[in-house]
């Protein structure tokens, strides 16, 4: 798989200690020390003991694995749940612009399954 | 109700009411402070502390089962094996979460709340090149100065929050019940604990509307509120109204670029994590 295909495929974030040999990353992973990158892999990665040594010990928290798709029902549900609770929070359409551009951001970013 | 003058009197009895702040937090701050900071030396403050020197180990035994290879008990070898960056967060996270766990006793709540501002503020800090340790620290005592309400008067303080629920305006009634509000309390005993004077700024002025100052202050004001959107943790109360434009301005964030969108990613992905740990 290349890095835009994993880019455009179904994944969840993990934590580093949650993470197993042969899992692919979905997103870069990058590690930094101030401005200076100190690790980038990147997505399409297939995850091997010593790349998950290196992001626990390059201080990373978590990466985007692919994971597998969720069915269309389950997914509906969980997408439907989403959009009502969103809606409470942010009190139907917001008239405040940057609530207004942060929950057009959420809509992008869509429940999490995982 | 005390004025401003008595509250800075009252803050060493408040803060003796609370749990007694992490010496090994304080430790590593200094050490911060010192380029020629060596995993030995970090190792050895933190093996002082049982907690932390467990989670050191757990993270590095999981790197040696990934390998097939035996656990290790020494938090030296462990610590070498794991690095200076994730033992610095291990002190941090681990030391900073015990410590608001235990001060927010019976309100499980607000201990949710600043670790999920925690979390948010050192996500946004690392988009934007500031101190991860200072943005954990400022984001998780963000609402500490709200404990102090409950030693000086907790029934008076439950009527604040009640109205507050009810009109978003926790400060106001803070201010009209008690003189001061949780950011002023907070900032004080920030101050008290000897805390970097970029923490106790972002945590006195996390409510405010004006421009912050500096970015630091921009990521907990802009944190707290991710945390509202993002739902953490659930509650009925969570509500976003407004988001300071000037602490976006200031951060140049996009919330739609895909970077954020990453970020908020993590954010949840990281909450959700830290609940299904240990201690």
């Amino acid at each position: 798989m290349n890095e835009a295909q994993a880019e455009q495929a179904h994944f969840c974030w993990r934590a580093v200690t949650e993470l197993q040999a042969g899992m692919v990353l979905a997103r870069p992973a990058r590690a930094a020390h101030g401005s200076r990158a100190t690790l980038l892999i990147g997505a399409g990665a297939t995850l091997t003991e010593s790349t998950i040594t290196q992001l626990i010990a390059r201080g990373v928290e978590c990466v985007a694995v692919l994971e597998a798709c969720p069915g269309d029902a389950e997914w509906a549900a969980v997408e439907v749940a989403y959009q009502q609770r969103l809606q409470q929070i942010f009190g139907g359409e917001p008239s405040d612009q940057g609530c207004s551009e942060l929950l057009a951001a959420l809509h992008k970013l869509g429940p999490c399954l995982c | 109700m005390l004025s401003q003058v008595d509250l800075s009197q009252e803050i060493p009895r408040l803060a003796a009411a609370l749990p007694p702040f992490p010496r090994v937090v304080q430790q590593m701050l200094e050490l911060l402070r010192d380029d020629d900071l060596s995993i030995e030396t970090l190792a050895r403050v933190a093996r002082n502390d049982a907690v932390i020197a467990g989670q050191i180990l757990s993270v590095a035994n999981h790197v040696r089962r990934l390998r097939l290879q035996s656990d290790l008990s020494d938090p030296f070898a462990a610590a070498s094996l794991i690095g200076l960056n994730r033992v610095r967060q291990i002190v941090v996270g681990a030391g900073m979460n015990r410590f608001v766990q235990v001060a927010a006793g019976s309100t499980p709540f607000f201990y949710a709340h600043s670790l999920a501002v925690a979390i948010v503020a050192q996500e946004l800090a690392a988009m934007h090149d500031l101190s991860p340790e200072d943005a954990y620290i400022a984001g998780i005592l963000h609402d500490i100065g709200q404990l102090c309400f409950h030693v000086l008067d907790r029934e008076a303080y439950r009527v604040v929050s009640e109205q507050a629920a009810v009109d978003g305006r926790l400060v106001e009634h803070e201010r009209a019940a008690f003189g001061y509000d949780h950011c002023l309390i907070g900032c004080l005993l920030a101050e008290h604990w000897h805390l970097p004077e970029g923490v106790l700024r972002a945590i006195a002025t996390h409510h405010d509307d004006d421009a912050p100052e500096n970015r630091l202050q921009a990521v907990v004001m802009i944190a707290e509120v991710l945390t509202r959107a993002l739902d953490l943790p659930e509650s009925p109360n969570n509500r976003v109204v407004r988001v300071n434009p000037l602490a976006c301005e200031l951060l140049e964030i996009d919330f739609s670029s895909p970077a954020m969108l990453d970020c908020l990613g993590r954010c949840r992905a990281r909450y959700r994590h830290a609940f299904r740990q240990p201690g």
